[in-house]
């Protein structure tokens, strides 16, 4: 439960800020993922996702280098 | 094949370790906080591969390791009451109460469910309005947001029979006993 993952919007779902969703890509997984806490997210953005809820938006250069990361260790698909 | 192969990649383990060689020109005792940092650095070996003088202290861990024993006994004794529907992350399964544990409770009848998300409790109890849900709110700062937006969620959609137990904790006052400590050795977190 511990670990946060990022991932890509695809898509947002609901209006209300508090009732906010999206379908989260990771890697060849898509989740859905609750937006409350980051209401400025767009499709395309990336999140850091931890048990389900979007906690902060990912730059682009952070996910490029955290990507690389796993990559090299292997665990870039969950 | 998950895990073995990796536990065979020594090309990137030794990228690591020789990264760490590079850097090191003192002794250092560093404790990593989470269960899940020491895993990787058992799992990759790196833990044999360091320089002398780094010397690792494993930390207090996850809010699963942490949860009092009392908590835990709490949830087993609700988790085992009829009608009542036990929800919790996958991790706290295993984690021993004085005399039992959830995958005990469970095996012996007891409805306990895995959520990846607290948020998958709101579907359980709109699906299941006689039952008690009770979702086990275990957390560090991370995870207690997501926590209280389930109950933020459950009030919104009239849900009154959804319950938490909570075990919420804090990291910063957990480094700040260690620091204070006059036998303290730990230098980096």
């Amino acid at each position: 439960m511990c670990l946060a993952v990022p991932g890509e919007i695809l898509r947002i779902e609901g209006v209300l800020p508090l009732e906010q969703m999206a379908q989260v890509r990771f890697g060849t997984v898509e989740k859905s993922v609750c937006l409350a806490f980051v209401p400025q997210a767009q499709v395309g953005d990336y999140v850091l996702v931890h048990a389900g809820i979007a906690i902060s938006i990912v730059q682009q250069d952070e996910v490029q280098r955290i990507f690389t990361y796993l990559d090299e260790i292997g665990e870039s698909n969950p | 094949m998950k895990f073995v192969d990796e536990f065979r990649d020594a090309q990137a383990a030794r990228k690591y370790t020789d990264a760490i060689h590079q850097l090191v020109t003192r002794p250092w005792t560093i404790m990593e906080i989470c269960g899940g940092q020491t895993h990787s650095i058992v799992r990759f070996g790196i833990l044999d591969l360091l320089p002398a003088g780094i010397n690792l202290v494993h930390g207090p861990g996850c809010p699963v390791c942490v949860t009092p024993l009392e908590t835990i006994d709490k949830a087993l004794a609700i988790a085992a009451k009829p009608n009542v529907i036990f929800c919790s992350f996958g991790d706290m399964l295993r984690v021993p109460g004085s005399c039992s544990d959830l995958q005990s409770i469970r095996a012996a009848g007891g409805d306990v469910r895995i959520v990846y998300s607290p948020l998958d409790c709101l579907a359980i109890a709109q699906n299941n309005p006689e039952r008690a849900v009770v979702f086990f709110a275990i957390g560090f700062e991370t995870t207690a947001p997501g926590n209280a937006m389930l109950v933020k969620r459950a009030e919104q959609l009239g849900l009154r029979k959804l319950f938490v137990l909570v075990s919420h904790v804090l990291v910063p006052p957990a480094i700040e006993a260690i620091l204070s400590s006059p036998q303290n050795k730990v230098r980096v977190f």
